[in-house]
C-alpha cells in the first residue's frame, strides 16, 4: 500500500466525512469491508476518528456492509 | 449566565430509507411527508435529495405485522435542516410512527454542502433515470496531471513539483 505525506482529507480541506459519500470512505475499507489503519492509508488521528464515525453510520444505514467477502 | 443555553443555530441532517413496497409515483408524497415533520419542528431547510432507489448493502428487518420482514431495496433520501434538541426528539416520535420508514438516522453536521463524491463523477449511488457516470474520471485527470508533472519537474527540482501537486490536488478538488 502507498504512504501518503499528508492526509486525504487535511489534503482536500474536508471539514466533516459524510457517512452518505459511500465512494470516499470505501476507498479506507479493505476487500471485507473493515477499515484499513490510519498508519497504512496516511490519514491524520482526527479524520480517522471522523472516518470511523462516518464508517459506522453508513453502515447503520446500510449503504456500507458490516462483513463483505 | 445560563452556559446550557445555545446561541449559534444547530444544524442536523435526517437519512431516511422508504420501503420499497411503495409504487414509484407515490415517492414524491411520502417524501413530503417527511418534509412536513421536519417542516413543523424547523426554521429552516438548507437542503434535501428526494429518495432515490439504492440496493442495500444487508438485509435490513422491520417488523411488520408481528412478522419480520427483510428488505434488501429502499429508497434513500436525506434533509439538512436547523433546529432545535427538543424538535429533534418530536421528530424522531413521529418518524418511528411512520410505517413507510424502514430506517432513519438524525446527525449533527455542517451547514455547506459536506458531499465530496458528487465533485468526483464516481458516485454509485443509483438514481432514478440517470447513468451512473464514469469512475475514471478522477484517474485520468490524476494522470494527466502526473504526466504535466513529469514535464516540468524533472529537470528543475522537487520545489516546483509540490507546487505542481498542489495544484493537481486543487484541480481535483475543485
Amino acid at each position: 500500500m502507498n504512504k501518503n505525506k499528508q492526509c486525504y482529507f487535511s489534503a482536500n480541506n474536508i471539514k466533516l466525512i459524510d457517512y452518505k459519500d459511500v465512494e470516499i470512505i470505501k476507498k479506507f475499507l479493505n476487500p471485507h469491508a473493515r477499515m484499513i489503519a490510519g498508519k497504512r492509508t496516511g490519514v491524520c488521528s482526527k479524520h480517522q476518528r471522523q472516518l470511523a464515525n462516518a464508517v459506522k453510520r453508513s453502515r447503520f444505514m446500510g449503504l456500507l456492509p458490516y462483513v463483505a467477502q | 449566565m445560563n452556559h446550557t443555553e445555545h446561541t449559534e443555530p444547530r444544524v442536523y441532517e435526517l437519512g431516511y430509507h422508504l420501503v420499497p413496497t411503495i409504487a414509484e409515483e407515490h415517492i414524491p408524497e411520502m417524501s413530503g411527508a417527511v418534509r412536513g415533520m421536519i417542516e413543523q419542528i424547523s426554521k429552516e431547510i438548507i437542503s434535501e435529495e428526494p429518495p432515490v432507489f439504492i440496493d442495500l448493502a444487508y438485509p435490513i428487518v422491520k417488523v411488520v405485522e408481528h412478522k419480520n420482514k427483510y428488505y434488501t431495496e429502499s429508497y434513500f433520501g436525506w434533509i439538512k435542516f436547523e433546529g432545535d434538541p427538543a424538535g429533534i426528539a418530536t421528530l424522531e416520535e413521529s418518524l418511528k410512527k411512520n410505517d413507510n420508514i424502514l430506517r432513519y438516522l438524525v446527525t449533527k453536521t455542517l451547514r455547506e454542502n459536506t458531499m465530496i463524491a458528487k465533485k468526483f463523477p464516481g458516485s454509485k449511488m443509483k438514481r432514478m433515470g440517470e447513468e451512473a457516470p464514469l469512475a475514471s474520471a478522477p484517474e485520468l485527470a490524476l494522470s494527466e496531471v502526473a504526466e504535466m508533472v513529469d514535464h516540468e519537474v524533472v529537470p528543475v527540482g522537487s520545489t516546483v513539483s509540490d507546487a505542481e501537486l498542489d495544484k493537481a490536488i486543487e484541480e481535483l478538488v475543485a
